[in-house]
Protein backbone atom coordinates (compact mmCIF):
# COMPACT_ATOMS: atom_id res chain seq x y z
CA UNK A 1 0.00 0.00 0.00
CA UNK A 2 1.27 3.35 -0.80
CA UNK A 3 1.80 4.84 2.49
CA UNK A 4 2.20 8.63 0.96
CA UNK A 5 -1.35 8.53 0.00
CA UNK A 6 -2.27 8.95 4.01
CA UNK A 7 0.30 11.73 4.74
CA UNK A 8 -1.61 14.81 4.75
CA UNK A 9 0.19 17.85 2.79
CA UNK A 10 0.28 21.06 4.58
CA UNK A 11 1.39 24.02 2.78
CA UNK A 12 2.85 26.69 4.57
CA UNK A 13 2.87 30.67 2.90
CA UNK A 14 5.71 31.79 2.02
CA UNK A 15 6.22 34.88 3.73
CA UNK A 16 8.68 37.57 2.45
CA UNK A 17 10.41 40.53 5.05
CA UNK A 18 9.23 43.85 3.94
CA UNK A 19 11.90 44.82 0.60
CA UNK A 20 11.10 48.32 1.23
CA UNK A 21 14.27 49.32 3.18
CA UNK A 22 16.37 51.13 2.27
CA UNK A 23 14.77 54.17 3.94
CA UNK A 24 15.02 57.89 3.93
CA UNK A 25 15.00 60.05 6.89
CA UNK A 26 11.15 61.32 6.55
CA UNK A 27 10.03 57.05 5.54
CA UNK A 28 11.67 56.20 8.62
CA UNK A 29 10.42 58.32 10.96
CA UNK A 30 7.13 57.12 9.50
CA UNK A 31 7.42 53.83 10.32
CA UNK A 32 8.92 54.65 13.33
CA UNK A 33 5.87 56.87 14.43
CA UNK A 34 7.27 59.70 14.94
CA UNK A 35 8.16 62.89 13.68
CA UNK A 36 11.31 63.81 10.63
CA UNK A 37 12.91 66.36 13.19
CA UNK A 38 12.83 63.65 16.79
CA UNK A 39 14.91 61.17 14.42
CA UNK A 40 16.99 63.89 13.58
CA UNK A 41 17.75 64.59 17.28
CA UNK A 42 18.08 60.49 17.46
CA UNK A 43 21.21 60.91 15.06
CA UNK A 44 22.66 64.19 16.54
CA UNK A 45 22.75 62.46 19.86
CA UNK A 46 24.05 59.40 18.48
CA UNK A 47 20.90 57.00 19.68
CA UNK A 48 20.62 55.73 15.83
CA UNK A 49 23.13 55.78 12.63
CA UNK A 50 22.33 56.03 9.04
CA UNK A 51 23.93 53.11 6.99
CA UNK A 52 24.85 55.14 4.25
CA UNK A 53 25.50 58.63 3.12
CA UNK A 54 27.55 61.60 5.17
CA UNK A 55 24.94 64.54 4.41
CA UNK A 56 21.10 64.35 5.86
CA UNK A 57 19.58 64.52 2.19
CA UNK A 58 21.29 60.88 1.14
CA UNK A 59 20.62 59.06 4.80
CA UNK A 60 19.57 55.85 4.06
CA UNK A 61 18.30 53.57 6.77
CA UNK A 62 17.49 49.73 7.22
CA UNK A 63 15.33 47.86 8.98
CA UNK A 64 17.75 47.53 11.70
CA UNK A 65 17.52 51.07 12.21
CA UNK A 66 13.83 50.88 12.32
CA UNK A 67 13.99 48.24 15.49
CA UNK A 68 16.16 50.61 17.01
CA UNK A 69 14.26 53.62 16.76
CA UNK A 70 11.06 51.51 18.20
CA UNK A 71 13.42 50.56 21.18
CA UNK A 72 14.16 54.07 21.92
CA UNK A 73 10.24 54.59 21.33
CA UNK A 74 8.93 52.18 24.00
CA UNK A 75 11.53 53.07 26.28
CA UNK A 76 10.24 56.53 26.42
CA UNK A 77 6.94 56.10 26.22
CA UNK A 78 6.27 53.07 28.52
CA UNK A 79 9.11 53.53 31.01
CA UNK A 80 9.73 57.51 31.21
CA UNK A 81 13.67 57.75 30.57
CA UNK A 82 14.96 60.29 28.71
CA UNK A 83 17.19 60.61 26.02
CA UNK A 84 20.50 60.25 27.86
CA UNK A 85 19.29 57.40 29.96
CA UNK A 86 18.05 55.32 26.57
CA UNK A 87 21.51 55.78 25.32
CA UNK A 88 22.98 54.08 28.31
CA UNK A 89 20.21 51.36 28.83
CA UNK A 90 20.68 50.61 25.05
CA UNK A 91 24.36 50.37 25.41
CA UNK A 92 23.70 48.00 28.40
CA UNK A 93 21.73 45.69 26.66
CA UNK A 94 23.75 45.78 23.81
CA UNK A 95 26.68 44.35 26.10
CA UNK A 96 24.19 41.51 27.42
CA UNK A 97 23.48 40.42 24.20
CA UNK A 98 26.87 40.00 23.12
CA UNK A 99 27.77 38.55 26.87
CA UNK A 100 25.03 35.91 26.31
CA UNK A 101 25.97 34.88 23.04
CA UNK A 102 29.70 34.57 23.96
CA UNK A 103 28.56 32.36 27.02
CA UNK A 104 26.14 30.40 24.73
CA UNK A 105 29.62 29.84 22.58
CA UNK A 106 31.62 28.88 25.19
CA UNK A 107 28.75 26.48 26.60
CA UNK A 108 28.77 24.92 22.90
CA UNK A 109 32.17 24.37 22.78
CA UNK A 110 31.75 22.78 26.45
CA UNK A 111 29.93 20.09 25.81
CA UNK A 112 31.08 19.04 22.59
CA UNK B 1 -21.62 42.35 32.73
CA UNK B 2 -19.65 41.00 35.37
CA UNK B 3 -15.96 41.78 35.11
CA UNK B 4 -13.08 40.72 37.46
CA UNK B 5 -12.33 43.29 40.25
CA UNK B 6 -8.70 44.19 40.42
CA UNK B 7 -7.09 45.49 43.65
CA UNK B 8 -4.91 48.53 41.84
CA UNK B 9 -3.47 49.10 45.80
CA UNK B 10 -2.49 45.57 45.72
CA UNK B 11 -1.17 45.51 42.13
CA UNK B 12 1.94 48.14 43.02
CA UNK B 13 1.59 47.02 46.95
CA UNK B 14 1.22 50.06 48.76
CA UNK B 15 -1.11 50.04 51.27
CA UNK B 16 -4.95 52.42 50.30
CA UNK B 17 -3.73 55.27 52.11
CA UNK B 18 -0.36 55.54 49.84
CA UNK B 19 0.93 59.07 48.86
CA UNK B 20 0.86 60.15 45.60
CA UNK B 21 4.70 60.21 45.57
CA UNK B 22 4.71 56.56 47.65
CA UNK B 23 2.29 55.19 44.39
CA UNK B 24 4.60 57.24 41.68
CA UNK B 25 7.62 55.64 43.14
CA UNK B 26 5.80 51.75 43.69
CA UNK B 27 5.41 52.42 40.12
CA UNK B 28 8.61 53.17 38.52
CA UNK B 29 10.24 50.24 40.27
CA UNK B 30 7.84 47.53 39.18
CA UNK B 31 7.72 49.07 35.36
CA UNK B 32 11.48 49.08 35.77
CA UNK B 33 11.00 45.26 36.89
CA UNK B 34 8.79 43.90 34.69
CA UNK B 35 9.12 45.86 31.22
CA UNK B 36 8.73 43.72 28.28
CA UNK B 37 12.59 45.37 27.12
CA UNK B 38 14.13 44.46 30.39
CA UNK B 39 12.48 41.91 31.85
CA UNK B 40 13.86 37.74 31.47
CA UNK B 41 10.36 36.16 31.34
CA UNK B 42 9.49 38.71 28.68
CA UNK B 43 5.35 36.86 27.78
CA UNK B 44 4.85 36.87 31.69
CA UNK B 45 6.50 39.92 32.39
CA UNK B 46 4.15 41.75 29.24
CA UNK B 47 1.14 40.74 31.04
CA UNK B 48 2.49 42.05 34.27
CA UNK B 49 3.52 45.53 32.79
CA UNK B 50 0.16 45.87 31.61
CA UNK B 51 -1.32 45.49 34.72
CA UNK B 52 0.69 47.87 36.53
CA UNK B 53 0.57 50.59 34.19
CA UNK B 54 -3.35 50.07 34.65
CA UNK B 55 -3.09 50.75 38.01
CA UNK B 56 -1.22 53.50 38.04
CA UNK B 57 -3.02 55.08 35.29
CA UNK B 58 -5.89 55.02 38.36
CA UNK B 59 -3.81 56.01 41.02
CA UNK B 60 -1.68 57.96 39.72
CA UNK B 61 -4.98 60.47 38.64
CA UNK B 62 -6.84 62.26 41.64
CA UNK B 63 -10.01 62.20 40.04
CA UNK B 64 -10.04 58.58 39.17
CA UNK B 65 -8.43 57.11 42.69
CA UNK B 66 -11.20 59.25 44.46
CA UNK B 67 -13.88 57.13 42.14
CA UNK B 68 -12.15 54.19 42.59
CA UNK B 69 -11.71 54.18 46.19
CA UNK B 70 -15.51 54.83 46.18
CA UNK B 71 -15.80 51.35 45.68
CA UNK B 72 -14.96 50.39 49.02
CA UNK B 73 -12.33 48.43 50.60
CA UNK B 74 -14.13 44.80 50.69
CA UNK B 75 -13.36 44.04 46.96
CA UNK B 76 -11.02 41.12 46.56
CA UNK B 77 -8.54 40.62 43.74
CA UNK B 78 -10.39 38.88 41.11
CA UNK B 79 -14.06 38.81 42.70
CA UNK B 80 -16.54 39.18 40.18
CA UNK B 81 -17.46 42.87 39.64
CA UNK B 82 -20.53 45.19 38.51
CA UNK B 83 -20.26 48.43 38.54
CA UNK B 84 -22.88 50.11 41.64
CA UNK B 85 -26.13 51.24 40.10
CA UNK B 86 -25.68 55.02 39.47
CA UNK B 87 -22.22 54.77 38.37
CA UNK B 88 -21.78 57.53 35.50
CA UNK B 89 -17.98 56.75 33.90
CA UNK B 90 -15.69 59.04 33.23
CA UNK B 91 -16.01 58.28 29.39
CA UNK B 92 -14.56 61.92 27.52
CA UNK B 93 -13.54 63.47 30.29
CA UNK B 94 -10.66 65.82 30.25
CA UNK B 95 -7.11 64.12 31.53
CA UNK B 96 -3.99 66.07 32.36
CA UNK B 97 -1.18 65.23 29.55
CA UNK B 98 2.41 65.27 29.91
CA UNK B 99 4.35 66.72 33.00
CA UNK B 100 5.41 69.68 33.74
CA UNK B 101 9.13 69.41 32.55
CA UNK B 102 8.49 68.17 28.77
CA UNK B 103 8.77 64.68 29.70
CA UNK B 104 6.86 61.87 28.52
CA UNK B 105 4.14 60.86 30.62
CA UNK B 106 4.33 57.11 31.22
CA UNK B 107 1.79 55.53 29.06
CA UNK B 108 1.43 52.06 27.78
CA UNK B 109 0.60 52.40 24.17
CA UNK B 110 -1.14 49.96 22.09
CA UNK B 111 -1.69 47.63 26.13
CA UNK B 112 -5.43 46.85 26.59
CA UNK B 113 -6.45 47.70 29.67
CA UNK B 114 -8.82 45.35 31.55
CA UNK B 115 -12.43 45.21 30.99
CA UNK B 116 -12.53 46.54 34.77
CA UNK B 117 -10.74 49.60 33.65
CA UNK B 118 -13.15 49.93 31.14
CA UNK B 119 -15.87 49.44 32.99
CA UNK B 120 -15.21 52.36 35.47
CA UNK B 121 -13.26 54.63 33.30
CA UNK B 122 -14.34 53.84 29.70
CA UNK B 123 -12.64 55.84 26.78
CA UNK B 124 -10.60 57.92 29.41
CA UNK B 125 -7.33 57.45 28.90
CA UNK B 126 -4.49 59.80 29.54
CA UNK B 127 -3.15 61.84 26.55
CA UNK B 128 0.19 61.38 25.08
CA UNK B 129 2.76 63.89 26.76
CA UNK B 130 4.12 66.57 24.49
CA UNK B 131 7.83 66.19 24.18
CA UNK B 132 10.12 69.24 23.69
CA UNK B 133 7.77 70.28 20.90
CA UNK B 134 8.37 67.30 19.19
CA UNK B 135 5.31 66.07 18.36
CA UNK B 136 4.60 61.78 17.65
CA UNK B 137 2.13 60.97 15.18
CA UNK B 138 -1.15 59.90 16.79
CA UNK B 139 -1.70 56.61 14.76
CA UNK B 140 0.71 54.90 16.97
CA UNK B 141 -1.73 54.70 19.45
CA UNK B 142 -2.88 50.99 19.98
CA UNK B 143 -0.87 49.80 17.61
CA UNK B 144 0.30 46.13 18.61
CA UNK B 145 3.62 45.39 19.81
CA UNK B 146 6.47 44.29 17.92
CA UNK B 147 7.60 40.70 18.25
CA UNK B 148 11.21 39.69 18.25
CA UNK B 149 13.17 36.61 17.12
CA UNK B 150 16.06 35.07 16.31
CA UNK B 151 16.32 33.18 13.13
CA UNK B 152 19.50 30.69 12.52
CA UNK B 153 20.76 30.91 9.04
CA UNK B 154 23.53 28.64 7.05
CA UNK B 155 26.53 30.31 5.31
CA UNK B 156 25.21 28.43 2.04
CA UNK B 157 21.37 30.24 3.08
CA UNK B 158 23.14 33.84 3.77
CA UNK B 159 24.88 33.15 0.43
CA UNK B 160 22.10 32.40 -1.96
CA UNK B 161 18.91 33.24 0.35
CA UNK B 162 16.59 30.51 1.64
CA UNK B 163 13.30 29.76 3.01
CA UNK B 164 12.79 28.76 6.30
CA UNK B 165 9.86 27.50 8.71
CA UNK B 166 9.66 29.60 11.83
CA UNK B 167 7.37 29.58 14.93
CA UNK B 168 6.38 32.70 16.04
CA UNK B 169 4.41 32.70 19.45
CA UNK B 170 2.32 36.08 19.92
CA UNK B 171 -0.62 37.62 22.00
CA UNK B 172 -4.05 37.48 19.73
CA UNK B 173 -7.57 38.76 21.18
CA UNK B 174 -9.17 35.19 22.10
CA UNK B 175 -11.79 34.18 19.28
CA UNK B 176 -13.78 32.45 22.10
CA UNK B 177 -15.17 35.55 24.04
CA UNK B 178 -14.09 38.01 21.29
CA UNK B 179 -11.33 39.18 23.26
CA UNK B 180 -13.83 40.75 26.34
CA UNK B 181 -12.59 37.38 28.76
CA UNK B 182 -15.99 36.79 29.61
CA UNK B 183 -18.31 34.22 28.28
CA UNK B 184 -22.16 34.99 29.88
CA UNK B 185 -21.55 35.65 33.24
CA UNK B 186 -18.47 33.78 33.68
CA UNK B 187 -14.68 33.89 32.54
CA UNK B 188 -13.92 32.91 29.35
CA UNK B 189 -12.71 29.04 29.84
CA UNK B 190 -10.39 29.54 26.86
CA UNK B 191 -8.57 32.76 27.61
CA UNK B 192 -8.86 32.44 31.23
CA UNK B 193 -10.31 35.77 31.60
CA UNK B 194 -7.55 37.66 29.87
CA UNK B 195 -9.43 38.10 26.68
CA UNK B 196 -6.10 37.13 25.00
CA UNK B 197 -4.62 33.76 23.61
CA UNK B 198 -1.05 32.82 22.41
CA UNK B 199 -1.00 32.06 19.33
CA UNK B 200 2.05 30.02 17.93
CA UNK B 201 2.03 30.76 14.09
CA UNK B 202 4.36 28.13 11.76
CA UNK B 203 5.56 30.59 8.52
CA UNK B 204 7.68 29.88 5.92
CA UNK B 205 10.19 32.87 5.86
CA UNK B 206 12.17 33.83 2.55
CA UNK B 207 15.40 34.64 3.56
CA UNK B 208 16.73 36.87 0.81
CA UNK B 209 20.43 36.29 -0.71
CA UNK B 210 23.01 38.56 0.94
CA UNK B 211 22.06 38.83 4.63
CA UNK B 212 24.46 39.82 7.46
CA UNK B 213 24.97 38.20 10.77
CA UNK B 214 23.06 40.39 13.43
CA UNK B 215 20.82 41.91 10.58
CA UNK B 216 17.22 42.15 11.08
CA UNK B 217 14.33 41.12 8.88
CA UNK B 218 11.07 42.91 9.06
CA UNK B 219 7.78 41.16 8.47
CA UNK B 220 5.64 43.79 8.59
CA UNK B 221 1.89 43.08 10.42
CA UNK B 222 2.82 39.96 12.14
CA UNK B 223 3.79 41.30 15.59
CA UNK B 224 1.22 41.42 18.16
CA UNK B 225 -2.37 42.20 17.83
CA UNK B 226 -3.26 45.74 17.73
CA UNK B 227 -5.70 47.51 20.16
CA UNK B 228 -9.11 49.41 19.36
CA UNK B 229 -8.78 49.13 15.28
CA UNK B 230 -4.78 49.94 15.58
CA UNK B 231 -2.44 48.69 13.29
CA UNK B 232 -0.89 45.13 14.16
CA UNK B 233 2.75 44.99 15.02
CA UNK B 234 5.31 44.15 12.65
CA UNK B 235 7.72 41.13 13.62
CA UNK B 236 11.88 41.40 13.68
CA UNK B 237 13.94 38.67 12.66
CA UNK B 238 17.77 39.15 14.04
CA UNK B 239 19.76 36.83 11.38
CA UNK B 240 22.37 34.52 13.40
CA UNK B 241 25.09 32.62 11.31
CA UNK B 242 25.00 29.12 12.38
CA UNK B 243 28.66 28.01 13.16
CA UNK B 244 30.06 26.03 10.11
CA UNK B 245 32.37 22.97 9.92
CA UNK B 246 35.01 24.65 7.73
CA UNK B 247 34.98 28.15 8.46
CA UNK B 248 34.88 30.51 11.08
CA UNK B 249 33.72 33.92 10.72
CA UNK B 250 36.19 37.05 11.08
CA UNK B 251 33.78 40.11 9.79
CA UNK B 252 33.20 40.37 6.36
CA UNK B 253 35.69 37.24 5.90
CA UNK B 254 35.71 33.41 6.64
CA UNK B 255 38.83 31.79 8.24
CA UNK B 256 39.86 28.68 7.12
CA UNK B 257 42.76 26.97 8.53
CA UNK B 258 45.50 23.98 6.28
CA UNK B 259 48.23 22.26 7.24
CA UNK B 260 51.08 22.46 5.23
CA UNK B 261 55.05 20.25 5.21
CA UNK B 262 57.75 21.99 6.07
CA UNK B 263 59.12 21.74 2.62
CA UNK B 264 55.67 22.49 1.04
CA UNK B 265 55.99 26.12 2.92
CA UNK B 266 59.53 26.42 1.86
CA UNK B 267 59.02 24.71 -2.20
CA UNK B 268 55.40 26.46 -2.31
CA UNK B 269 52.66 24.45 -3.49
CA UNK B 270 48.66 23.42 -4.49
CA UNK B 271 45.99 23.08 -2.45
CA UNK B 272 42.48 22.37 -2.47
CA UNK B 273 40.28 24.62 -0.25
CA UNK B 274 36.75 24.50 0.69
CA UNK B 275 34.91 27.91 -0.32
CA UNK B 276 30.82 28.14 -0.07
CA UNK B 277 30.64 27.48 -3.54
CA UNK B 278 33.16 24.10 -3.36
CA UNK B 279 36.48 23.68 -3.21
CA UNK B 280 39.27 25.74 -5.40
CA UNK B 281 42.57 25.21 -5.53
CA UNK B 282 44.95 27.83 -4.54
CA UNK B 283 48.81 28.19 -4.51
CA UNK B 284 51.17 28.20 -1.76
CA UNK B 285 54.18 30.64 -2.42
CA UNK B 286 57.24 29.48 -1.69
CA UNK B 287 58.52 30.83 1.78
CA UNK B 288 55.56 30.76 2.84
CA UNK B 289 55.52 31.46 7.07
CA UNK B 290 53.88 29.24 10.01
CA UNK B 291 50.26 31.16 10.59
CA UNK B 292 50.61 33.41 7.52
CA UNK B 293 47.59 34.43 5.55
CA UNK B 294 46.23 33.76 2.55
CA UNK B 295 43.98 35.97 0.83
CA UNK B 296 41.29 34.65 -1.96
CA UNK B 297 39.58 37.38 -3.17
CA UNK B 298 35.87 37.93 -3.29
CA UNK B 299 34.78 34.20 -1.41
CA UNK B 300 34.16 35.31 2.13
CA UNK B 301 30.13 36.81 2.96
CA UNK B 302 27.88 39.02 1.21
CA UNK B 303 27.71 42.77 2.47
CA UNK B 304 25.79 45.29 2.13
CA UNK B 305 25.84 46.84 -1.15
CA UNK B 306 26.03 43.19 -3.08
CA UNK B 307 29.96 43.47 -2.22
CA UNK B 308 31.86 40.54 -0.36
CA UNK B 309 34.32 39.64 1.87
CA UNK B 310 37.46 37.39 1.52
CA UNK B 311 38.46 33.97 2.23
CA UNK B 312 41.20 34.12 4.80
CA UNK B 313 43.46 30.65 4.31
CA UNK B 314 45.55 29.81 7.66
CA UNK B 315 48.79 28.33 6.86
CA UNK B 316 49.62 26.33 9.81
CA UNK B 317 53.24 24.23 9.45
CA UNK B 318 53.26 20.65 10.57
CA UNK B 319 56.62 19.04 11.74
CA UNK B 320 56.55 15.54 11.67
CA UNK B 321 56.57 13.81 15.14
CA UNK B 322 58.83 10.37 13.72
CA UNK B 323 61.08 10.07 10.76
CA UNK B 324 62.66 7.02 9.51
CA UNK B 325 66.43 6.68 8.92
CA UNK B 326 66.58 8.07 4.56
CA UNK B 327 64.32 11.29 5.80
CA UNK B 328 66.22 11.80 9.03
CA UNK B 329 69.77 11.33 7.07
CA UNK B 330 68.02 13.83 4.22
CA UNK B 331 67.13 16.82 7.94
CA UNK B 332 70.82 16.40 8.65
CA UNK B 333 72.46 17.10 4.94
CA UNK B 334 69.98 19.96 4.97
CA UNK B 335 70.92 20.98 8.95
CA UNK B 336 74.52 20.95 7.73
CA UNK B 337 74.31 22.66 4.38
CA UNK B 338 71.74 25.46 5.17
CA UNK B 339 72.92 29.21 5.94
CA UNK B 340 69.04 29.84 7.80
CA UNK B 341 69.43 30.90 11.13
CA UNK B 342 66.09 31.93 12.63
CA UNK B 343 67.82 33.71 15.53
CA UNK B 344 70.08 36.16 13.59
Amino acid sequence: MDDSAHLAVIRLRIISPSNQAPYTLEELARLGGVSPALVQRYLDEGLLEAIAGNVRTSWFFDDSTLFELRKIQRLRRELGVNIAGVGVIRELQRQIDELKSELDASRQTRSR
Amino acid sequence: MAVKFRDYYEVLGVPRGASEDDIRKAFRKLARQYHPDVAKDKKGAEDKFKEINEAYEVLSDPEKRKKYDQLGANWKQGAEFRPPPGWQNMRGQPFKGGQADGDFETHFGGTGFSDFFESLFGGARRQRGGFGGLAEDEPFAGRGRDVEGDIMVTLEEALRGSVRPINVQRGVPCEHCGGSGMRGQHACNVCGGTGHVTKADTYQVRIPAGVTDGQRLRIAGRGGAGMGGGAAGDLFLRVRLAKHPDFEIDGPNLVHEIEVAPWEAVLGTQVRVPTLEGPVSIKVPPGTQNEQRLRVRGRGLPQRGGTRGDLLVGVRVEVPKEVNESERSLWEQLARESKFNPRS
